[in-house]
């Protein structure tokens, strides 16, 4: 009997021992499904590009699910009975949570940057229009015209990264051409608003002009040059309109000869050219400089303001050739050949022309300026630019 | 008797050894796999083919997870992760090779969009060296001299940039060029085409 326990009961005991460890595999089983579940959410996160967007959150996650996929490696290379796999599914819980909320950041973020982008992609691509069409006839000097040039390239490159999905290149991009939109507006902007700083003067001598054709009934010109436009005015009503061409450097008072600007004042015709004597098609030639040109250019010679060696300048003309398309006078008028056909006929030598450089105040031009271009509220009349 | 309890206890205990490591950690698999994955990171497929880099990552970390499991048991056999590693090494393979692909598809467009680009300039300049000299063309000129030139920087940083092998970037920088340089081409040809209208 003694010899019969001594040879069963480690029998059993192995049994035992087997039973033990059978249960135990049956029992503990590693956590598989939240491991896979939080992989699958950190891929999630990851091809948002969360790790860029929710850089904080998904580095957890991944910390939390590196942890607990080292954490399973450890105990499964553990004995058995001293496995433990509750630490996992608290490192993949976490995972899963921060992954999700990584995914959400970023969906906020990409929302929210989106929309700021696109709204800031709108106000550039405004600026660009704004600027063309407000000084696509104003003298602006190479190196503005450079930096526009550069901001409409910046422009476009912003639009495409932006329709790429490269919203952090997108944004230095449009920061940057914005930045040098605002800069040439103001600057323009300013130059603008100090050139109409003359404009009671110009009305003054419209008004006059107007009055005397009126009370003459003859017929006189109102050249302006802001709007590019010369008015013809038949017993001080005004008779027809006409598109003109100037200058490069329209945007002032003629000072001196080559100064490529077209006088401002109260002129006469001098002399008409027919077809054949001028190869403008036809010209009237006023009578630049009159008295007050000379004044002024004596008084500027005087005061050092122009070199001893400068000229006043003359040959100033109402004449054809025009209808380019930009300006390329040396400080004549241009018209088209057919509208100098017009003019000729309702001119004679002695025939007031008036230039001034606008017939309207800038806020009014600037209203007009909006409505062309479809904008109830122009950046035109945004105070900070 | 004794004797033969003891023979039973020997092959209990070395049945069970053979049971329990008769399937070894396929870890040359796995390094190979994991190689594979690195030379498609190498190439650029992050970059190039993000959401199929990420999925192949996501089946790669399926199948981590699917040999843990698997070395947790009593009895292992890694057969089916082994052909799992099998399959995303090809999956790594193809991706290295579709973003190689990729990566030189970019290159040709924008070789295409540069030499475009260049073309469009070069044409620009000519027009600016034909069309009407003198005062009536001189100023609206100077101003298209003065955005070709621009336009001539903005080639060169793309240049740079291709050559430092920023593709993503360098594209769309490549096509504003262009499309500036094409706005230009057209100005150019419209007031010319406007002068010689003139001259008949």
């Amino acid at each position: 009997m003694k010899k019969r326990i001594l040879i069963f009961t480690p029998i059993l005991l192995i049994l035992l021992g087997i039973a033990f460890v059978a249960y135990n595999y049956q029992t503990k089983k590693p956590p598989v499904a939240d491991l896979n579940q939080a992989a699958k959410k950190l891929s999630e996160a990851e091809a948002l590009h969360a790790n860029y967007y929710a850089k904080e959150a998904y580095n957890f996650a991944k910390i939390c699910y590196d942890s607990a996929f080292h954490r399973l490696s450890v105990e499964n290379n553990r004995n058995i009975i001293a496995r433990n796999y509750d630490h996992i599914t608290v490192f993949t819980n976490k995972s899963i949570q921060s992954s999700k909320e990584a995914i959400q950041l970023t969906k906020d973020h990409l929302k929210s940057i989106k929309g700021k982008l696109s709204v800031q992609l709108d106000e550039t691509e405004k600026l660009v229009i704004d600027f063309d069409a407000k000084y696509k006839h104003f003298p602006i000097r190479k190196a503005d015209k450079e930096d526009f040039v550069k901001s409409k390239l910046l422009c476009n490159e912003g639009r495409l990264n932006f329709e790429s999905e490269q919203f952090e290149a997108c944004a230095t991009k449009l920061d940057w051409a914005n930045r040098l939109l605002k800069k040439l507006h103001a600057k323009y902007q300013s130059e603008l608003s100090a050139y109409f700083s003359n404009y009671d003067t110009w009305q003054t001598w419209i008004n006059e002009t107007i009055r005397q054709s009126k009370q003459s009934k003859g017929n006189c010109i109102i050249v302006d040059k802001y709007a590019r436009e010369a008015r013809l005015y038949v017993a001080g009503k005004l008779h027809h309109t006409y598109d003109i061409e100037l200058s490069e450097n329209w945007a002032g008072n003629k000072m001196y000869q080559g100064d490529k600007a077209t006088p401002e004042g109260r002129y006469k015709i001098k002399a008409k050219k027919a077809h054949g004597s001028t190869k403008y098609y036809k010209a009237l030639l006023i009578d630049y400089p009159n008295d007050d040109d000379k004044i002024r250019f004596n008084a500027k010679k005087k005061n050092k303001q122009l070199q001893r060696s400068a000229k006043i300048g003359g040959l100033i003309e109402i004449h054809g050739g025009g209808g380019k398309g930009y300006d390329w006078t040396d400080g004549c008028v241009a018209l088209t050949n057919d509208e100098m056909d017009h003019i000729f006929k309702f001119t004679s030598v002695g025939t007031p022309v008036t230039i001034v450089g606008s017939s309207i105040p800038l806020e009014d031009a600037r209203k007009i300026l909006a409505q062309k271009l479809g904008h109830t509220k122009s950046t035109l009349d945004d105070p900070e630019i | 008797m004794n004797r033969k309890l003891f023979l039973a206890l020997v092959v209990l205990g070395l049945g069970s050894f053979v049971f329990t490591s008769c399937a070894k950690y396929p870890q040359a698999e796995v390094d190979a796999t994991n190689l594979t994955i690195q030379e498609a990171v190498t190439a650029g497929a992050e970059m190039y083919l993000h959401e199929e880099f990420v999925a192949m990552q996501d089946s790669m970390n399926a199948v981590m997870v699917s040999l843990e499991e698997e070395k947790s048991k009593f009895f292992k056999n890694f057969d089916s992760q082994i052909a799992q590693l099998t399959t995303v090494t090809t999956m790594a393979t193809d991706l290295k090779a579709k973003t190689l692909v990729r990566i030189e598809e970019l290159k040709v467009e924008i070789q295409t969009l540069i030499t475009e680009t260049q073309a469009l300039v070069d044409t620009n300049k000519v027009l600016v060296q034909t069309a009407p000299k003198g005062k009536e063309g001189k100023s609206a000129l100077e101003a298209i001299k003065g955005e070709i030139e621009v336009i001539e920087a903005s080639l060169a940083e793309v240049n740079t940039m291709f050559a430092s092998g920023e593709l993503l970037a360098t594209i769309d920088k490549a096509k504003a060029a262009k499309e500036k340089a094409a706005a230009i081409n057209e100005e150019l040809n419209t007031v010319i085409a406007k002068f010689q209208g003139k001259k008949k």
